[in-house]
């Protein structure tokens, strides 16, 4: 199933989780360091709404990890929000379904420290889903 | 204080075991300390003083998960999403700022962003939250979650560690 390309704010997306930084075990919580946009400003992200978990981490293995060049990194689980909150603030989803539900969040602010204010905002209300 | 010297070609330089690539030339004076082509240079002393034995402590502390975040993002795409290496000035900016945090404040956690900038990060809770960057330029660029409150901003790397940035991680302990 592709993603609209304007994609619904009800919507959640999958930010999965590649690096330890990236969440707080201790918190049960999503650390700033996921929302972080590489220097392209686009983040990567996937429309999970419908699917089942098992289904979201499928997406994980094998549009993520698998699709990464060597040496591939570990999937240590995804953050999980809503686009409302990407729109809140003013970002964009960029819906491209290359792979299938694959989305870029855009519209990044020039200034890297927003961007970092940003992130921690995301982080803060995003849901940490982690790999059993 | 030791006055042996060592200057390196721009290489692969192992520090503490970890590998990474310096842009600039980089001297090495006396006992564990560094200097860069740009000024800086942070020297630790053989016996420190009581007093700032502390202080030394959460200076190497620092530098230790430092030189592992170093170790862990020493390549191109380290987090599988295109993230830069580590930045060498950032390593060396970030390594003279530790030395002027005050000794009571918590050891920060320490990662590379994906641009490879060096970032402290104090975190508390998702909405408690304080980081700084160790961006191009001597920029320290901070971003904080207070609760309800934000902030945001540039300060400049000096021989004094900023007000505003100080304030800003004792606010994220205070909340």
């Amino acid at each position: 199933m592709k993603l609209r390309s304007k994609v619904s704010p009800s919507e959640s997306l999958a930010r999965y989780l590649t690096h330890k930084n990236h969440y707080s075990p201790v918190h049960n919580s999503v650390r700033p360091a996921a929302f972080q946009p590489p220097s392209t400003l686009r983040l990567s992200v996937f429309g999970i709404a419908g699917l089942t978990l098992k289904e979201v981490w499928e997406i994980g293995d094998v549009d993520v990890i698998n699709a990464m060049h060597p040496p591939r990194k570990n999937l240590h689980g995804f953050a999980d929000i809503k686009a409302a909150v990407v729109y809140e603030k003013s970002l964009d989803v960029d819906a491209d379904n290359n792979p299938p539900r694959h989305a870029d969040i855009v519209g990044w602010p020039e200034e890297k420290s927003e961007r970092n204010l940003i992130a921690q905002e995301l982080a803060a209300r995003a849901t940490l889903r982690l790999q059993s | 204080m030791k006055q042996e010297m060592l200057m390196l070609e721009p290489t692969s330089y192992g520090l503490e075991g970890c590998s990474f690539l310096l842009l600039h030339d980089i001297e090495i004076r006396g006992y564990n300390a560094i200097k860069s082509e740009r000024g800086f240079r942070l020297e630790y002393p053989d016996q420190a003083p009581s007093a700032v034995a502390s202080g030394t402590r959460l200076a190497e502390e620092i530098k230790a998960s430092l030189a592992k975040a170093a170790d862990e993002c020493s390549v191109e795409n380290w987090d599988g999403y295109g993230a830069k290496a580590i930045d060498s000035s950032s390593y060396v900016n970030a390594l003279y700022f530790s030395q002027l945090l005050p000794v009571n404040i918590p050891i920060p956690e320490i990662y590379v962003d994906p641009d490879g900038a060096v970032t402290f990060e104090w975190y508390v809770g998702p909405r408690q939250v304080f980081s700084v960057s160790m961006g191009s330029n001597n920029e320290l660029v901070y971003a904080g979650l207070f609760g309800a409150n934000k902030t945001h901003g540039t300060e400049y790397l000096d021989d004094e560690l900023p007000e505003t940035i100080l304030d800003n991680i004792h606010r994220v302990f205070s909340g």
